[in-house]
C-alpha cells in the first residue's frame, strides 16, 4: 500500500508541471498587470517599469517561466508579490483552513447524508423519502453564499448562537468549533444533496439484488441486511461520488470562505487574482491540486476497505 | 453581590489610580474589531497607497505634519514648523521625547530616511509624485530638518504629512519591514495573518494622549452584506463602506448606528483621450453626451438616502472652496435635455466630426455602482438615437485599458483627494503631464497647464483662489467630465463604540488630538 501511496503522489508531478504551465501563460496574457494594479492609477510609467524590473516581469516570457521552473524543482515557491511574504509560508497558513472547512464539511456531509439516504430506500415513499427528496432538491438549487448569508442572520444576529466570521483556532476547542460550525454546515448542504440521493438510488439497487433475498432467505434480520449486507455494497458509488465532488467542494469552500471571512486559500486566491500577483497565483493553483489528489487518495484507499476485491498492484 | 458592570468600572478605577491592576481587569479590556472594505497592501507606509493601508500606517506611525478636525495642518511628529520668504524652505522642529515601538528615538536622521526613501526612484515609491517637489531634505541638527523645495508649492505642508519609519529598524529589516514594521504611532503592531486579521495594541508610551483601545484588530470583509450581517451579530464593532442595501438594513436597528460624513470621494465620468482624438474632442459631442443624461436621477437611484452621496458640480466639495464660487460651478451643469443632445449629435454629424453610424463605447470597473451607471448612460445615448456600447471589466483589465491611450472611451472613476486643497484634484486630474492627464489624452503646456502651475505656486491666497475658478470654470464649462456624485463616507458602528469622527479624507482617527476613542463594557 505504501508503493501504492507513494506511485500515486509521484504521479502528481507531471499534472502539477501541466497545471502550472497552464495558469502561468494566460495569466501573463491577460490584460492588467501587477505594476497596473499594485501601484495603482496614480503611478507614472516610470514608476511602473521600475517595478516590473525589480520584480524580473519585464524579461521574456519564456525567460520568466524556466526561471520559475528552475526555482520551483528546488522547492522554490518564489515570493509574493503584493505581501512580500514566501509563497510557501501563505500557503502553510491557509491550506489548513481550507482542508479543515472541507473536511468537516465531508464528514457532517457524510454522517446526514448517508443515514438519511438508508432510510429513504428502506421506507421508500414515506415521509422520510419525501424528506431526503427536498433536501437534495433544495441543497443543489440553492447558492451557498445567499444560505450562507441567511445563516448567518439565523443563527448569529437573531438567535446569537454562533459567531458570523473567523477561525478561532483547532477543531477540537470549543472556540474553534463554534466558529467552524457555520462554514461547515453551509458548505456540507452542497454535497448533501447528491450524496443522499446516490445513496438512496444505490441502496435501492442493492436492496433488490439476489444476495440480499439470499440473506433475507436465510433468516438474517432485517437491519442487519441493510446495514451489513446492503449498506456496504451501495457505499462504493457513494464514495466515488466523494472524490468527484471533492473539486466542487474546494471551489465551493472558496465562496464559503468569503461569506465567514474564513482564512483559507480561496481567498487567498481571489485576492492573488485580482492583483495579479502571479506567483501566489501558481502557489495557489498548486496547492489546490495538491488538496484535490489528497482527498482523491483517501477515497481510493477507502475503496479497498469496503470492498475486498479491490487491491491495489504492488 | 458586586454587579459584573461596576466590578468593571471599579478595576479601571483602580487601575487609574495607579494600583496594581487587578487579575481580572483582563475582562474589562478595550477591543475593537474593525471590518474592513479591503485589506492592507503592506504595512511599509513608502509602498502602497490603498487605502487599507493608508488606515492601519495611521495607526501604526506618526506623520511629520497632521491635520487637525477642521483640515488645517496641525502638529505631530513636528512640533512646529518656519517657512522661507520666498516659500522654498520648510524647517521642521522636531518634538523631542518621541519614541519609536522598539524604544529607539524619533531623530531629524529618520525623517530625512522617510522622506529621502520615497523620492529614491530606485524604491519605485507609490507615493513620489506627492513629494516630488522637494528637492534635498537636510538635518540641521538631531530634532530640526530643513526641506528645500524646487519652486515654491503653496500647499506643501499637506504634503508633509508623511510618515516617519526607524531608519535602523528599516534598513535592517529592509524588505522584511513590511510585515514586521516598527513606529511610534498610538499603536504598535502586533500580528498579521493574511486575509484574517491585522492586531495592533496600545503604545503604552504614546506622546500625545493614552489611547482607551488596548487592542484595535482590522479584518478584512470583501462583501458589504456580509460585513453588516457581522456588525449585526455583533462580531465586528466597526464597518466602513455601508452599502446602499445594507444602509436600510442597518437603520433602525438598536444595537447599531450609522454614521456619515460628507467627503471629498469625487466620482465622475470622463471622456478618455478627448484631447487627442475625435468625436470627443468636440465640445459639442460631450455637451450632447451630457445632456443625454439625466445625472439628477442617476444620482438619486444609485443612493436613495440622502446620507450616502450628493450630486457633485465641480471636482470637489462647495465647503473646500474656501469662499470660492461653487454657485456659478453649478451653474455650468447640463440638464438632461434629449432634444438638444439630439440637434448636437445631428450638427455634429453634419460637420462630419461625429462619422454615421459611430458607436460609443464606455467601460465601467465590476462594481455594482458603476455598472449601473453605466447601464443609464448607455441607454440613455441609445434613447437621443446614438448607438452606444458597455464593457464592464475587472480593475486590473479596466485601468490596463485606460493607460492604452488608443481610443475615445466613457469611463467612470473617483478620487479622494490626497489633501484638502483644489491642486490636490486639479493638478491630478488635469494637468497634462500626470497620470489622469494622460488619461484624458490632453496637449502640454496648454493655458490649462500653466494656470495649474501658477496657482500651485503662489503664495498668495486670492490668486489662488482666481485662478481656481479660471480652471473649473474651463473643465466644468467644456465638459471636460461629468461631474456625478461625492460618496459620504458611511460607517456603521455597535452603539458602545463612542468617538468615532472620520474624516473627509477618511482616517480612521482613533487617538488623535481631538478623538480618542474607546468601547464600553458589555452590558
Amino acid at each position: 500500500v505504501t508503493r501504492y501511496v507513494a506511485g500515486r503522489l509521484l504521479q502528481l508531478v507531471p499534472l502539477a508541471w501541466v497545471v502550472v504551465t497552464l495558469v502561468f501563460v494566460p495569466m501573463r496574457l491577460i490584460p492588467g498587470d501587477p505594476a497596473t494594479v499594485l501601484l495603482g492609477v496614480e503611478a507614472t510609467e516610470a514608476q511602473r517599469a521600475a517595478f516590473r524590473a525589480r520584480l524580473g516581469l519585464d524579461a521574456p516570457l519564456h525567460v520568466q517561466y524556466l526561471r520559475y521552473l528552475g526555482r520551483l524543482v528546488h522547492g522554490d515557491l518564489g515570493r509574493s508579490i503584493s505581501y512580500r511574504e514566501e509563497v510557501a509560508t501563505l500557503l502553510a497558513r491557509t491550506v489548513p483552513a481550507t482542508l479543515e472547512l472541507a473536511s468537516a464539511a465531508l464528514l457532517l456531509a457524510l454522517l446526514i447524508a448517508v443515514p438519511l439516504g438508508v432510510l429513504a430506500a428502506v421506507f421508500r415513499g414515506g415521509a422520510l423519502d419525501w424528506l431526503s427528496t427536498l433536501l437534495a432538491v433544495g441543497g443543489a438549487a440553492v447558492p451557498g453564499f445567499w444560505l450562507g448569508i441567511m445563516f448567518i442572520l439565523l443563527f448569529s444576529v437573531t438567535l446569537g448562537w454562533l459567531p458570523s466570521t473567523g477561525r478561532a483556532g483547532p477543531p477540537w476547542t470549543v472556540e474553534g468549533l463554534r466558529h467552524l460550525a457555520l462554514p461547515a454546515l453551509t458548505l456540507a448542504l452542497a454535497l448533501l444533496a447528491s450524496t443522499t440521493r446516490l445513496t438512496r438510488s444505490a441502496m435501492l439497487e442493492v436492496l433488490a439484488d439476489d444476495y440480499v433475498r439470499t440473506a433475507r432467505a436465510k433468516g438474517v434480520g432485517e437491519w442487519w441486511v441493510v446495514g451489513r449486507h446492503a449498506l456496504r455494497n451501495a457505499l462504493l458509488p457513494v464514495v466515488t461520488n466523494i472524490g468527484l465532488q471533492a473539486g466542487a467542494l474546494l471551489g465551493g469552500a472558496l465562496l464559503i470562505e468569503t461569506v465567514y471571512g474564513w482564512p483559507g486559500l480561496g481567498r487567498l486566491g481571489v485576492d492573488a487574482m485580482l492583483r495579479r500577483d502571479f506567483p501566489l497565483i501558481q502557489g495557489v493553483v498548486l496547492g489546490a491540486v495538491g488538496a484535490f489528489a489528497l482527498v482523491n487518495l483517501g477515497v481510493d484507499c477507502l475503496y479497498a476497505g469496503l470492498d475486498p476485491r479491490i487491491r491495489y498492484q504492488e | 453581590m458586586i454587579s459584573r458592570r461596576s466590578f468593571i468600572r471599579l478595576a479601571g478605577l483602580a487601575a487609574g489610580a495607579g494600583a496594581m491592576r487587578p487579575r481580572r481587569a483582563a475582562s474589562a479590556e478595550q477591543r475593537l474589531v474593525i471590518g474592513m472594505a479591503s485589506e492592507p497592501v503592506q504595512l511599509d507606509p513608502m509602498r502602497s497607497n490603498d487605502s487599507a493601508s493608508q488606515y492601519a500606517y495611521n495607526l501604526i506611525y506618526d506623520r511629520l505634519v497632521t491635520l487637525d478636525d477642521r483640515l488645517q495642518p496641525a502638529p505631530a511628529a513636528a512640533e512646529s514648523w518656519q517657512v522661507s520668504p520666498d516659500g522654498t524652505a520648510y524647517t521642521f522642529r522636531l518634538r523631542k521625547g518621541i519614541r519609536f515601538h522598539d524604544g529607539s528615538p524619533l531623530t531629524a536622521d529618520d525623517v530625512k530616511f522617510s522622506f529621502d526613501r520615497i523620492l529614491d526612484p530606485q524604491n519605485g515609491s507609490d507615493k513620489r509624485s506627492f513629494v516630488s517637489m522637494v528637492k534635498q531634505v537636510e538635518v540641521v541638527d538631531p530634532s530640526t530638518v530643513r526641506m528645500r523645495l524646487e519652486a515654491p508649492y503653496a500647499p506643501f505642508l499637506f504634503q508633509a504629512r508623511q510618515h516617519i519609519v526607524p531608519r535602523a529598524a528599516a534598513e535592517k529589516l529592509g524588505d522584511g519591514f513590511t510585515r514586521r514594521p516598527v513606529g511610534s504611532g498610538p499603536f504598535r503592531f502586533v500580528e498579521w495573518q493574511v486575509n484574517d486579521r491585522l492586531v495592533l495594541a496600545r503604545n503604552e508610551a504614546y506622546w500625545l494622549t493614552r489611547p482607551h483601545l488596548d487592542q484595535v484588530v482590522l479584518k478584512p470583509i470583501p462583501d458589504r452584506a456580509v460585513a453588516a450581517s457581522n456588525l449585526l451579530a455583533g462580531d465586528v464593532d466597526v464597518i466602513e463602506g455601508v452599502s446602499t442595501a445594507s444602509f436600510a438594513q442597518l437603520q433602525g436597528r438598536p444595537s447599531v448606528e450609522v454614521l456619515s460624513v460628507p467627503s471629498a470621494n469625487y466620482n465622475w465620468m470622463g471622456f478618455a483621450q478627448m484631447g487627442r482624438l475625435a468625436p470627443f474632442a468636440d465640445k459639442r459631442f460631450r455637451q450632447a453626451v451630457y445632456h443625454a443624461v439625466d445625472v439628477e436621477s442617476l444620482v438619486k437611484a444609485l443612493f436613495p438616502q440622502k446620507e450616502l452621496a450628493v450630486r457633485a458640480y465641480a471636482t470637489m466639495p462647495p465647503d473646500w472652496w474656501a469662499g470660492g464660487d461653487y454657485g456659478a460651478m453649478r451653474g455650468l451643469a447640463l440638464p438632461r435635455d434629449p432634444a438638444r443632445a439630439k440637434q448636437l449629435f445631428a450638427d455634429l454629424q453634419k460637420d462630419g466630426v461625429l462619422p454615421a453610424g459611430f458607436t460609443i463605447r464606455m467601460i465601467v470597473n465590476q462594481s455594482n455602482e458603476r455598472q449601473r451607471i453605466g447601464e443609464v448612460v448607455v441607454t440613455s445615448l441609445k434613447a437621443v438615437g446614438v448607438p452606444a456600447e458597455l464593457t464592464v471589466l475587472e480593475w486590473g483589465a479596466y485601468l490596463d485599458r485606460l493607460r492604452k491611450k488608443e481610443e475615445p472611451l466613457l469611463y467612470v472613476l473617483s478620487t479622494i483627494p490626497q489633501a484638502p486643497d483644489p491642486d490636490a484634484s486639479l493638478h491630478w486630474l488635469f494637468y497634462s503631464r500626470g497620470t489622469h492627464g494622460g488619461f484624458l489624452g490632453l496637449p502640454p503646456d496648454t493655458d490649462l497647464d500653466k494656470q495649474i502651475l501658477a496657482a500651485r505656486g503662489s503664495r498668495n491666497a486670492a490668486e489662488r483662489q482666481r485662478l481656481y475658478n479660471g480652471i473649473m470654470r474651463q473643465v466644468i464649462g467644456d465638459a471636460y467630465h461629468v461631474p456625478l456624485f461625492f460618496q459620504n463616507i458611511v460607517i456603521g458602528h455597535g452603539k458602545r463604540v463612542q468617538g468615532l469622527k472620520p474624516s473627509p479624507l477618511w482616517d480612521w482617527n482613533l487617538a488623535t488630538s481631538f478623538t480618542n476613542v474607546s468601547v464600553a463594557p458589555k452590558a
